[in-house]
């Protein structure tokens, strides 16, 4: 059935290129985890805010970034701001599009994380005589982490998988990496094979260390 | 010879809209009904068949989708059964969602508490009938939200199958090839957009009222 030799010299002696790859597919998980967590505590924030301007405008940004395809999001940051003169390198424009989607996505679980923390615990920390700032660090927030930090490391791996769509705006990242290195050599399947293989290390990994950092220090 | 975008083109992207709403349907299928058995099989008493199918569900999971379709359409082609892109995509989104549905199934079946099957199958209840009349039902209602969400998620990878170029382009790809001729990527993509939101909106609103009617418990989606 299968009349074809495979060739795995060819990925070894290229295999630093990938690692080249999978580094910067790194890169832009973390960057674009970090920011979007930061944006999402912000809009966790101004969910509840009063001013119904925020409130709208978080509203409209979960829903967009849950509705549309990252890939969508992605042309649009690439193609789509061109038009208004912003002409974004396509580094950046992954990385915005990804935090973008991240930020949307991390602020629904940050919700769900702190509508798992009930009100009595705010107004016993109120009552021992705690201000807002020590509450929400010393009481709310130790819970919040604990009940959000799963679903993080799955966001997580999501945005590393988001990153690969990269390769269609001609980014370098693993996935670009590697079908640059299959179309110098004619060796698609060896190369992407070797690049799942990446994958699954990088995503496997982190699972771990989350699993270990849940079981050691939250106890989860 | 004037450049804009025309009645034509709304109708070519209206072509994509139902493209990517044909391919969510197939592989949501075909994807659910793999997912299914596999999910089922996991809950059996057997520890290798948990781990093996663990495997499986793991690598699916952590290979991005845009790899996995190459992957296949490349082993096909070494395999000397060379593919249409449009089917492989089909095939490569199920295999990809039934990993996802999978794990749900299984929480479903899970969640159906062991008194529950215990008392049926005293009743005199085979495992079939305790599998079809007691878990299917009760998992059902359990896992409806999460699989909508799923569904979601599904509609949306549609996208990623114009990597492999397949030829009826669906609402992405052929808001591409308008933007090819027309020149206004900003207003095209955001027709696009506006296409996959009303779409989004339109199965989580059915999946609500059908959640309403049958006094299904909202859960949190994904």
């Amino acid at each position: 059935m299968l009349d074809y030799t495979f060739q795995w010299k060819v990925v070894w002696k290229r295999l630093p290129d990938l690692f080249e790859g999978a580094i910067l597919t790194l890169e832009l998980t973390i960057l674009s985890s970090i920011i979007g967590l930061l944006i999402a505590s912000i809009l966790v924030i101004w969910q509840k805010n009063d001013n119904i301007f925020l409130r709208n405008f978080t509203k409209t940004w979960i829903s967009i970034a849950r509705n549309t395809p990252a890939l969508l999001q992605i042309y649009i940051a690439y193609f789509g701001l061109g038009s208004f003169g912003i002409h974004l390198s396509s580094y950046v424009a992954v990385l915005g599009a990804i935090a973008f989607n991240n930020a949307g996505y991390m602020t629904e679980i940050l919700r769900g994380g702190f509508s798992s923390v009930s009100k009595n615990q705010n107004q016993a920390a109120k009552g021992l005589g705690l201000n807002n700032f020590q509450t929400y660090v010393y009481v709310i927030y130790p819970q919040v982490l604990k009940t959000v930090f799963l679903p993080m490391t799955n966001q997580f791996i999501w945005a590393m998988m988001g990153t690969s769509l990269g390769i269609i705006i001609g980014l370098q990242e693993l996935t670009g990496m590697t079908t640059f290195l299959q179309s110098q050599t004619f060796r698609p399947f060896e190369f992407y094979f070797i690049a799942a293989l990446i994958y699954i290390f990088i995503s496997k990994s982190i699972l771990l260390s989350s699993g270990f950092i849940a079981k050691k220090y939250l106890r989860i | 010879m004037n450049y804009s975008f025309t009645l034509n083109d709304l109708l070519f992207m209206s072509q994509g809209a139902l493209i990517t709403f044909v391919l969510t349907i197939s592989s949501g299928i075909i994807g659910t009904f793999i997912g299914f058995f596999i999910g089922w099989a996991r809950s059996s008493s057997s520890k290798i068949i948990f781990y093996l199918l663990g495997i499986y569900i793991d690598i699916i999971r952590s290979v991005p989708l845009i790899l996995q379709f190459v992957l296949f359409n490349s082993f096909m082609a070494i395999a000397g059964y060379p593919m249409d892109p449009f089917l492989s995509g089909i095939l490569t989104l199920s295999v990809y969602i039934s990993g996802y549905v999978a794990e749900v199934i299984l929480a479903g079946i899970n969640s159906v508490p062991k008194v529950t099957r215990n008392s049926s199958r005293g009743l005199g209840m085979t495992y079939l009938q305790d599998f079809i009349f007691i878990v299917i039902p009760i998992g059902f209602k359990n896992i409806f939200p999460s699989w909508t969400g799923l569904m979601l998620g599904l509609m949306k990878d549609t996208s990623l199958i114009a990597v492999m170029g397949a030829t009826p382009p669906e609402l992405l790809r052929s808001s591409q090839i308008i933007i090819n001729r027309v020149h206004e990527p900003i207003l095209i993509l955001l027709g696009a957009g506006v296409f996959y939101y009303v779409m989004c909106y339109l199965i989580t609103y059915l999946a609500e009222k059908y959640e309403e009617k049958n006094h299904i418990k909202s859960m949190e989606i994904r």
